[in-house]
């Protein structure tokens, strides 16, 4: 005889009186096996994994990219989860479809589900790469390493997910076989791919640094001017060349940032006016791949986003004028696009909102290059405008920008006499989207049609004779039919454009012509290529070097003042 | 989970099933013994040998095991019944080969004369070894007729390998040579259960694995279900020990020349071996837990043996 407890004792070493495998994690799965209850859970449960696997990931790059701090990127990730979950559940009806669809071909469902979740995984894997590349292109180790985890822990899960909801699938089709054993490995084989292949990518395209080499530039004492102008494109008269060219984005910071830096939207990172202003998120988020048409249309439509104004800071590439300083060049940009905050290293600079800020008398801190420069150009602002969300202030505002650019672009002029400078005026195009604009009544089309009648006069007048003293070896009117339209036309003349030459172009063409005229080597890094078809005979030697260097993305991203967003938004530019 | 209380309502349902089952199996068997298009010769004695074996009066216990956890997978009801054959056939035939002179040497099973005695000792072994060789038959041409309503070649190959292991050196072979090998001074608490195991309880095991299996269990699911029947199959055998105990064959239908092998209630006495039903069983009602009350019918199975009078 053995006593009662050392009888259970031999009992539990020889496996009975245990409880099995039940427990929380397969209670509920196993509690709801009907095929219906089986299925909806199942496609739920997938679902949330997949939303919060796809959030995280997409939280991760945000937060590296934007540099958000801990509690806006918990924030962001639920707001993410929220878009996550819709689409998630998308991918995961075509997930059953799919697997319904290969149960009606023999095999397993071993068989099956893999085959599903490895075709899942790779495109997952794939999106995963894409989606981290910009994000890795300004990260630092840390930061790189987190994106990495990020997408190989998202690929992992979207791999599990799959392979989960097609056995599901396929098990409940009644007619497959089932076997016992689960391949785990496949989900981690995936995932561990993922992060190889994403980690060599971010090696591959990783974005170098800028340089210190100082660039050697070629003394000629050229002198040139490009002059943007905004939604109008006039024919106009004169000796030189002239080109046509197509966007490659409409939104006017896109495409004259593209201008000022040879390169593309892609690359120099102003998408559009993209950074958004999330609920809850105390920080700016620049958009990116995956995410972008969510945080971008998605959020704003529903009232829980808005976009905001994206300034120099997000610019990862050196423009025109940057370039121009590092070879000993003195510039001068007034107005131009994305030029706030404004800061040493580019020469003189008269920052987009400048015109705003000395209008209202308020601080002029970063609103232009050096201090003393933005102080005086501020004194040629008007100090008055009338009530604003009128017509008539929309028209002062759209002539005196101009009125305000060319006062101040010719009084520095006079002033420094820089080799290089860049002026843009938005006046017109101003004008034209309001006039296109359907709501507006017949009275203020007519006042509209004349304000812009009178700007372009005033601005053709100013393109004929620019009245600069020493004049330009070159003058590049870039004539730009505005943000509605897909091109425009660069007209260039001076005795370095050749007469009578006519050609199309890339705008990213205009950075690295205009820079080579000035004797800086032409990047052979950018996008944008030296248009020497369109210039003099001699005006440029062909000289090349292999990077102008890069600009890293500030840390935090900082967003345009709260009073020029609301310009923005009265000029049209921001909805 | 506490032990099921009498519900009438769900001890009905138990008992129909039990009945559907039991009707089901007993109409089924002699068409898969026969096999299609075979006509026996009447001189042949194995053939009315086999079917004594096989049809004799039984509560077909594995086969409604099978099917409870096949419904608890919603598997298709024909196959469970088919694979409950199966484990059926096996079943009788390790009771015949049971009962021979060689072995236990009993002259009674469910209360009728032994094989052996009625048919003769050679017949007898020939009549377990037919039932044995048609059980992986008809699993493996149900494999070859996937699409006409038999089992997925996989999934027959599956239910093979187990049948196998729970026959073989694994389960009723190996339980009954070390019944035989054991004698009262040898009969240790732990050898007892390992006779038990292989002799009892691999083929509750496997009955309780071909249903999950049909139904397409997962791998933990199945898990939850071996537990199941592991303990339920020990819990089965002490309460035969018990109504043994009274050696009375008329409530266990058997009676054996041979000296009875020790049994648990000579370890831990007739009150233990009663404590060690009930935890058996309430360990075998925990493992059902994450069914919910889609088990019902499997926790009734488990209270039903262990309150069964013969």
């Amino acid at each position: 005889m053995i006593s009662l407890d050392a009888a259970r004792e031999r009992l539990r070493e020889r496996g009975y009186l245990e409880r099995g495998v039940e427990g929380a994690v397969l209670k509920g799965a196993l509690a709801a096996r009907t095929r219906t209850r089986a299925f909806l859970l199942g496609a739920s449960t997938g679902a949330a994994f997949l939303a919060g696997a796809v959030a995280l990931a997409q939280t991760v790059l945000h937060a590296v990219s934007s540099a958000l701090p801990l509690r806006d990127a918990a924030v962001l990730f639920l707001w993410l989860f929220a878009g996550a979950a819709a689409v998630a559940s998308l991918v995961v009806l075509a997930l059953v479809l799919l697997a319904l669809l290969r149960a009606r071909v023999r095999g397993d469902a071993e068989e099956g589900s893999t085959e599903i979740a490895v075709a899942f995984g790779v495109l997952a894997g794939v999106a995963g790469i894409l989606a981290a590349r910009p994000a890795l292109e300004s990260a630092g180790v840390p930061a790189a390493a987190a994106v990495l985890t990020a997408v190989a822990f998202a690929v992992l899960i979207a791999v599990r997910v799959a392979r989960g909801l097609a056995f599901t699938v396929l098990a409940a089709s009644g007619r497959l076989f089932v076997t016992r054993p689960s391949r785990t490995f496949l989900a981690w084989a995936l995932a561990g791919g993922t992060l190889v292949l994403v980690g060599i990518s971010a090696v591959l395209f990783r974005v170098p640094v800028v340089g210190d080499a100082p660039l050697v530039v070629a003394a000629n004492g050229r002198r040139v001017v490009v002059v943007g102008v905004d939604g109008w494109t006039a024919s106009l008269s004169g000796e030189g060349a002239r080109a046509s060219y197509v966007k490659e984005a409409r939104d006017p910071a896109a495409f004259w940032t593209t201008v000022a830096t040879g390169e593309s939207v892609k690359r120099h990172g102003i998408g559009s006016l993209d950074l958004v202003r999330v609920a809850g998120v105390g920080a700016p988020v620049r958009p990116l791949a995956g995410a972008r048409w969510y945080l971008r249309s998605v959020l704003p439509a529903l009232r829980l986003a808005r976009r905001e104004s994206v300034t120099a800071s997000a610019r990862r590439v050196p423009a025109l004028w940057e370039v121009a300083s590092r070879g000993g060049i003195p510039s001068l940009t007034v107005n131009w696009w994305t030029t706030y905050p404004s800061e040493e290293g580019g020469g003189t600079i008269l920052g987009n909102h400048l015109f705003f800020a000395a209008r209202s008398g308020g601080a002029l801190a970063g609103e232009g290059w050096p201090a003393e420069a933005a102080e005086r150009a501020a004194r040629l602002a008007p100090r008055v405008a009338p009530e604003p969300g009128s017509l008539e202030r929309l028209v002062a505002d759209a002539g005196g920008l101009d009125d305000f650019a060319l006062a101040a672009f010719r009084d520095a002029w006079r002033r420094e006499g820089p080799r290089l400078a860049l002026l843009y005026l938005p006046g017109p195009d101003i004008l034209s989207s309001a006039l296109a604009d359907p709501e507006r009544g017949a009275a203020d089309r007519v006042a509209l049609a004349a304000a812009l009648t009178e700007e372009t006069a005033k601005l053709r007048a100013f393109l004929l004779d620019p009245g600069l003293a020493p004049a330009p070896d070159l003058l590049v009117d870039v004539l730009d039919a505005g943000r509605r339209e897909e091109g425009g036309i660069v007209r260039l003349s001076g005795p370095l454009a050749r007469a009578g030459a006519e050609a199309t172009l890339a705008p990213a063409d205009l950075a690295p012509t205009v820079l080579s005229v000035l004797g800086v080597p032409a990047s052979r890094e950018i996008a944008g290529r030296v248009r020497g078809d369109l210039l003099a005979k001699g005006a440029v030697d062909g000289e090349t070097v292999a990077s102008w260097g890069r600009r890293r993305v500030a840390a935090q991203l900082p967003i345009d003042p709260k009073e020029y967003v609301e310009n923005l938004r009265s000029l049209g530019y921001l909805r | 989970m506490a032990a099921p209380a009498a519900s009438p309502a769900s001890s009905l349902a138990l008992s129909r099933l039990l009945a559907e089952v039991r009707a089901a199996v007993d109409a089924r068997l002699p068409a898969l013994l026969a096999g299609e298009a075979h006509v026996p010769d009447p001189r042949d004695p194995l053939p009315s040998a086999t079917r004594e074996a096989l049809l004799s009066p039984g509560k077909r216990v594995r086969p409604a095991l099978v099917v409870l956890a096949g419904d608890l997978f919603e598997a298709s009801r024909p196959r469970l019944i088919d694979a409950g054959c199966a484990i059926e056939m096996v079943h009788a035939a390790s009771l015949v080969l049971d009962d021979l002179p060689s072995m236990d040497d009993a002259t009674l099973r469910r209360g009728r004369p032994a094989l052996h005695v009625a048919h003769g000792e050679g017949n007898a072994i020939l009549a377990a070894v037919t039932l044995l060789a048609r059980a992986f038959g008809l699993l493996a041409e149900a494999g070859l007729h996937a699409r006409r309503g038999g089992i997925p070649g996989s999934l027959a190959l599956d239910l093979v390998s187990r049948l196998a292991d729970a026959s073989g050196l694994f389960g009723l072979a190996s339980g009954q040579a070390l019944d035989l090998a054991t004698d009262e001074t040898g009969a240790t608490f732990d050898r007892l259960e390992t006779i038990h195991a292989r002799k009892t309880g691999a083929l509750f095991v496997a009955s309780a694995e071909f249903g999950a299996v049909l139904g397409g269990a997962r791998e933990k699911e199945l898990g939850a279900v071996r537990s199941y029947a592991r303990n339920v199959g020990l819990a089965f055998q002490i309460v035969d020990d018990l109504l043994e105990t009274r050696g009375d064959a008329g409530e266990t239908g058997k009676s054996a020349r041979r000296a009875p092998a020790p049994t648990f209630v000579r370890h831990v006495g007739e009150a233990g071996a009663r404590t060690l039903v009930a935890e058996l069983t309430q360990h075998a009602l925990d493992s059902l837990k994450p069914f919910g009350k889609r088990a019902d019918l499997l926790r009734e199975f488990a209270a039903m043996l262990r309150d069964r009078k013969k």
